[in-house]
């Protein structure tokens, strides 16, 4: 395990990471003091000012097709995307890598088992069964969390199996095997806690992917549902009034990128700076 | 090379298996089942929904089902829409051809243009060209592909009016391959310019890593030109994993696919997966799944047996 301080100092050094943390810490402040920042009711609508461009009537970033504040109902949107891509993320990396760890440590048939199933959702288009569990079960902001999640934790069980499987013969593990831990001690006190770099690096990128996919789902109409805002479906509609009113469809989808680019940089620096085989 | 062929086409077995399993359950979690479309219908009696139920073979038991469902399917029988009672087959194989040419020129597009700026970064490391390429492959990779292609519609068709807006040919217009070039620009050049950020990514790193290896070193020391480095002992090493990554690609394609299509009507089987989720029409779902998911599978096998074939040192036995 590196030294903290290196770590630290690494990835403070790396610019495009910092920018990206950086970057999330103010969106994240951002989406939780939403109800205070933002100037309006995001919900609130005034047919009155419908498409109303940016910076007239006190819109600062404009209306939608219902007179809606953009800038409003961006900040609140941004709760719910965050959300629904952190807690995806959470679930993703505890079912990979407690599936992961328990596949790498027994092997043979409870291996094989884990590994097939990860095969047969590898090899189903994320997009397409995504939409089809959304339109069989409610959606609802729970139970897309819940599919996503459920849809993204094959490349931490990978990973994390891969570590099991070379940390597994290794003294320490033996050492506490011979002084009698059970298979569950062994799996949580000293294989997981050797694998927490990488796992952290692939949460921070599976956060990314997450939001990405809500945003999907969202804009393809199975994902978050209106009223409720989410950055995704907020360009639900945008195609039929993409080309007279603009602003309305860049605004959401800027935000969506600028977030997954702050998490894609902060994991990629994350990567870099916990790589042992790296110099300081 | 027969056995390893063999045994990798056995593999496939079980995970077609699996796929067929998992889209089978995954209907029966539909609201309603198959049976939702007819029990919306008022003109229905309770006795017309047991009948069709019944000549569905809906009454008999889920394992009597899915094999039946499954022996079906292994022989191409992949059943009729619920909507319009045509084959599924049929009805996917219509719009294939439109999903077909879209993948295949975004493709085209995300391999020559990924590969070079991929091998350009890695040779030049640390070069001005180097920071833009993977700085743009980073942004490439994070904006969402739906608002990508919005963008592309807003400053393309809007403001330039350099290309139609969406569509796959002016209505009414007799067919014209210019007409039909235009049209596909924009979605191809947005689902490949997104695969492109991975590809130059993967690019890149397989020749960083050839680059430092002691062979390389030795080359070098022997004198040998530059060019000569990098195209027989460089290239010819770094691109073969990239097979790997061109097997794995399909998953993302298709995803990829769905939404571009969607973002510029482009009538293929993305829009028809979209419009028979909107009509509950569930034959031509699981068709889809299945068809999309037995090429993931092909395409991986595929670029697994090129890649035995390409590699010298898979010791095959």
């Amino acid at each position: 395990m590196l030294d903290r301080s290196i770590v630290w100092r690494r990835f403070t050094r790396n610019r495009l990471a910092s920018a990206g943390a950086i970057g999330v810490f103010v969106l994240v402040a951002l989406a939780t003091l939403a109800p205070w920042v933002a100037p309006r009711d995001p919900l609130y609508i005034d047919m009155a000012h419908k498409f109303a461009r940016p910076g007239e009537a006190g819109f600062v970033l404009g209306a939608d097709e219902l007179g809606r504040d953009l800038l409003s109902r961006l900040l609140h949107a941004g709760r719910v995307s965050l959300a629904v891509g952190l807690i995806t993320a959470l679930i993703a990396v505890c079912v990979g890598s407690i599936l992961g760890a328990v596949a790498g440590f027994y092997g043979g048939a409870v291996d094989s088992a884990i590994m097939r199933v990860v095969d047969v959702l590898l090899s189903i288009p994320t997009i397409f069964l995504l939409l089809a569990l959304a339109a069989f079960l409610k959606p609802t902001m729970l139970t897309i969390t819940l599919i996503i999640g459920l849809n993204s934790w094959m490349s931490v069980a990978r990973m994390v199996r891969g570590q099991v499987l070379s940390l597994k013969e290794q003294e320490f593990v033996l050492a506490a095997r011979a002084a009698g831990a059970g298979a569950g001690r062994l799996i949580v006190r000293q294989l997981l806690p050797n694998a927490v770099a990488p796992v952290l690096v692939a949460a921070t990128l599976t956060v990314a992917t997450a939001i990405l996919l809500e945003s999907s789902l969202s804009y393809l109409g199975y994902g978050i549902q209106p009223p409720t805002a989410s950055w995704g479906n907020m360009l639900n509609n945008a195609q039929s009034y993409v080309l007279y009113a603009p602003w309305v469809a860049v605004y959401p989808g800027a935000m969506i990128s600028l977030t997954v680019l702050s998490f894609n940089f902060a994991g990629d620096g994350l990567r870099d700076a916990l790589d042992p085989r790296l110099g300081p | 090379m027969a056995v390893y062929v063999l045994r990798r086409l056995l593999q496939a077995v079980p995970l077609l298996v699996g796929v067929s399993l998992a889209g089978f359950v995954l209907l029966r979690l539909a609201p309603g089942g198959p049976m939702a479309v007819y029990a919306q219908n008022p003109n229905m009696s309770e006795a017309d929904l047991r009948r069709i139920e019944r000549s569905l073979g809906l009454d008999q038991p889920i394992h009597v089902q899915y094999v039946k469902w499954a022996s079906g399917m292994a022989a191409g029988e992949l059943g009729y829409s619920y909507r319009t009672g045509r084959p599924v087959g049929a009805v996917i194989l219509e719009r294939l051809p439109a999903t077909l040419t879209l993948m295949g020129v975004a493709y085209l597009i995300a391999i020559v243009l990924g590969l070079t700026t991929g091998i350009v970064s890695a040779v030049r490391r640390h070069s001005f060209f180097d920071y833009v390429a993977t700085t743009t492959a980073m942004v490439g990779l994070s904006v969402p592909t739906f608002w990508f292609g919005l963008v592309v519609i807003i400053v393309f068709a809007g403001g330039l009016r350099w290309i139609p807006s969406g569509g796959m040919a002016t209505l009414g217009m007799p067919f014209s391959l210019w007409d039909r070039f235009i049209h596909l620009i924009g979605p191809a050049s947005v689902l490949g310019l997104w695969m492109t950020a991975t590809w130059s990514r993967y690019t890149r790193s397989s020749v960083l890593e050839v680059i430092g290896q002691d062979y390389i070193r030795t080359a070098r020391a022997k004198g040998l030109r530059g060019r000569t480095i990098l195209l027989r002992h460089t290239l010819r090493n770094a691109l073969i994993p990239l097979i790997t990554l061109g097997g794995l690609e399909f998953r993302n394609l298709f995803g990829g696919a769905l939404v571009t299509e969607t973002v510029f009507s482009w009538p293929g089987i993305g829009r028809l997966y979209l419009d028979s989720l909107n009509y509950q029409d569930y034959s031509v779902i699981l068709g889809l799944l299945l068809v999309t998911s037995l090429t993931v599978v092909a395409g991986s096998l595929l670029a697994d047996l090129l890649y035995a074939a390409a590699d010298p040192r898979i010791r095959l036995g």
